[in-house]
């Protein structure tokens, strides 16, 4: 009686709603594949768990077997289950089913980024399907989605849901229902990694037949979707509007095979939308390129612009070429239309080269001087059709690019060789100085010996050798210490260390004998034999300072005086210092050469020798 | 033959001293452009480098002022050590610098004008 009451009310609660969805005047809906069922039979705890529906449409249940619930009401399905129940197991009628969840299986398949089955929430749409398939691939066809049910095959269009949110365009999802995404037929048949940004500029346009194809001079040439009420204009703004050199008075509308003429520049400015051609499906437009644009172009082309009337310019100029050339114009003029000289331009060095007849004639203009000082205009050389100019180029760094600077004419050039930074070959113009060279081949280096500078003069037939002593003009300051060099001279800056031999004898004094430093010193007029001593690192300890020797060379006949060191030291009279010029001698005698030592030794030999001839007297 | 004994010393005193150098004598003139000059030729010479300074001559002519001063300090020297011919020698070519140091103080003289 008790078992009869409980599973009565059991049936009860079943019907009176405790499922999700039931409620009073509905029918019941229907079970489907992927549902889950919470089953409980007090006593059997192999029942006592969830089951879903498996895509037979049937549970899967212990001892018994598959019992197929698809498409039964829970009521009903609780009545197979039961009596299937009844054959293995007692009191099933305090058997228990519960609706847990609507489960939905799915499969999406295409231009998806992981494609494979999916079990989804039973109110979930397509959109949460490819969503959880990864998302949508780069190359997806978004308006031909398709739904697979069965053998039919359901087309909706994706793109339009995206773009307007209703839900209604989207089919509902059905337990084993297949999602296909498509891909378009732009990304052509070979697979590769694409740039979908690349993809999306060339149109989205999916079938050629329907597709409206924009080109020419448009920015991006594309095939674009058809719209119902899209104008030529919203074409053309799809395509990336028009390019400069666009002919928008003349672009062409191609409709079912007829031509129409469409003048943009007129809708623009009157705003007339009857003058807007209509754009059909499959339509063409096609914006041409300006004519006058290309002909009329300031760089003329070579057909355009015969010889006859053509000047050219060569060099270091920023636009080179040629150029039509007009009897008005000047060379300055002419220049000015190339773009002017470059940074690296030689303007004091203009080649200009003209036609006379069946000969040529070249000149060079410095134009580096005539801006400078200016002059009669009358000095500017005439340039005429068939005539080139060519500006040539300053060397760039003497180390970095030999071959590039001997490119430039030895008549142009100042050689500097020796002890600076950059010994090289430079351009030279008459407005440059020695000091200009010199600082351009980055100045003397540490052992250069600036009294010594030698500057050989190449003009003329033979060639002159000029001394400079570039230490005296830094403390001095005279520009007359500078000579004047010009295009072909050499300047050579010899090294201080470099061997004795190099020197001439006019400049130093010898230093010979008992000093710690003996050797040829350069001697100056204001300086003495005390400064010499010293630069010879003074004499030695066995040096004889009482006697030391001056030989003094002179022009006509030499004399020798002797100067006593230690007396001059004692009493400080500068009158018994002896006179040294560049070119004498000083010794230094070493103490063995003094008078004493010099007697004591000839005794030492000679007593002996008394010493016997005393003994022979005494005898 | 029995030699007397002061001829006997007499030849050793020879031997010795001849053992013994003859120097030259003591050098002079190293400083003499610190003394007043004696020299007529100097003095004058002197003369015309000091007015030249008073010109001016050490802005206009530096160099040329530089290369007489030790011009006129070696033909001291040399006139005080007897190297008489040389200083004349140099003495000339002072004058021909100093000539060109007072031309170019009246040059710029007349410029500035």
């Amino acid at each position: 009686m008790f078992r009869f009451r409980f599973g009565f009310l059991v049936l009860l609660a079943l019907l009176c709603g405790r499922m999700p969805g039931l409620a009073a005047g509905q029918p019941e809906p229907a079970l489907r594949i992927g549902d889950v069922l919470t089953f409980n039979l007090p006593g059997e705890a192999v029942l006592n768990k969830d089951f879903q529906v498996d895509r037979s449409g049937s549970l899967e249940l212990p001892e018994i077997g598959v019992v197929p619930v698809a498409g039964k009401s829970l009521p009903q399905a609780i009545g197979v289950v039961r009596e299937a129940l009844s054959r293995v197991y007692r009191n099933v009628e305090r058997l228990t089913v519960t609706l847990k969840a609507h489960k939905l299986p799915v499969t999406v398949l295409g231009y998806v980024k992981k494609p494979g089955s999916l079990e989804l929430s039973g109110d979930d749409n397509v959109q949460t399907a490819i969503s959880e398939a990864g998302g949508l691939a780069p190359g997806a066809q978004l308006d031909k989605l398709q739904l697979r049910r069965g053998t039919r095959i359901l087309e909706f269009d994706y793109k339009r849901y995206l773009d307007s949110g209703d839900v209604s365009i989207l089919p509902r999802l059905e337990p084993l229902d297949v999602v296909f995404v498509p891909a378009s037929p732009r990304i052509g048949n070979v697979q590769v990694e694409f740039d979908g940004k690349a993809l999306a500029q060339v149109g989205d346009g999916a079938e050629d037949v329907s597709a409206v194809k924009v080109f020419g001079e448009v920015n991006t040439p594309a095939s674009i979707t058809y719209r119902e009420g899209a104008t030529i204009i919203d074409m053309i703004m799809r395509a990336g509007g028009v390019t400069r050199y666009a002919a928008v008075g003349q672009i062409r509308v191609i409709n079912d095979g007829k031509p129409t003429l469409f003048n943009m520049t007129g809708y623009l400015d009157s705003g007339d939308k009857a003058s807007l051609p209509p754009v059909q499906r499959g339509a063409t437009i096609f914006v041409p390129r300006l004519q006058e644009d290309v002909t009329g172009s300031t760089d003329a082309s070579w057909l355009r612009l015969p010889p006859t009337r053509a000047v050219q310019v060569l060099g270091s100029v920023n636009k080179p070429g040629r150029f039509e050339w007009s009897s008005e114009m000047s060379l300055f003029d002419l220049l000015a239309q190339a773009g002017g000289p470059g940074t690296q331009a030689d303007i004091a060095h203009i080649q200009i080269l003209n036609h006379v007849d069946d000969k040529t004639q070249t000149a060079t203009f410095n134009m580096s001087e005539f801006l400078s000082r200016g002059g009669s205009m009358s000095s500017i050389p005439k340039i005429g059709a068939g005539s080139v100019v060519v500006v040539p180029e300053l060397a760039h760094s003497q180390g970095d690019n030999k071959a590039q600077w001997v490119r430039q004419p030895a008549e142009q050039s100042i050689y500097v060789l020796g002890q600076v930074g950059v010994p090289g070959r430079y351009a030279f113009n008459d407005s440059l100085r020695f000091l200009d060279v010199v600082a351009a081949a980055n100045g003397p280096t540490n052992s250069a010996d600036l009294r010594n500078v030698r500057v050989s003069h190449r003009r003329g037939k033979g060639t002159q050798v000029s001394k400079v002593d570039l230490a005296r003009y830094f403390e001095i300051g005279d520009d007359k210490l500078l000579p004047k060099v010009r295009p072909g001279d050499v300047i050579f800056i010899p090294d201080r260390n470099r061997d004795w031999t190099d020197t001439g004898n006019e400049a130093n004094v010898r230093v010979l004998g008992a000093v710690a430093k003996p050797g040829r010193y350069r001697f100056s007029d204001n300086m003495t034999i005390l400064d010499l001593l010293a630069e010879a690192g003074g004499p030695t300890r066995d040096a004889y300072q009482e006697k030391i020797l001056v030989v003094n060379m002179g022009g006509s006949s030499a004399q020798a005086r002797a100067f006593n060191l230690t007396e001059f030291a004692r009493t400080g009279n500068l009158e018994k210092v002896p006179t040294v010029r560049a070119g004498d001698t000083v010794y230094i005698p070493d103490a063995g050469q003094s008078d004493w030592s010099r007697l004591t030794k000839t005794l030492g030999e000679v007593l002996p020798a008394a010493a016997i001839l005393a003994v022979m007297h005494a005898l | 033959m029995k030699i007397p004994a002061s001829n006997l010393w007499a030849a050793l005193a020879m031997c010795a001293l001849a053992g013994c150098t003859q120097w030259p004598q003591e050098g002079a003139g190293g400083f003499a452009e610190r003394s007043s000059a004696q020299n007529p030729r100097v003095q004058h010479l002197g003369t015309r480098y000091v007015n030249a300074l008073a010109g001016g001559a050490r802005r206009h002519a530096a160099s040329d002022v530089a290369e007489a001063e030790l011009l006129l300090t070696r033909i001291s020297r040399e006139y005080a050590s007897g190297l008489a011919l040389d200083a004349d020698r140099d003495a000339e070519t002072l004058a021909l610098v100093l000539d060109r140091v007072e031309t170019r103080v009246r040059v710029a003289g007349l410029n500035s004008k």
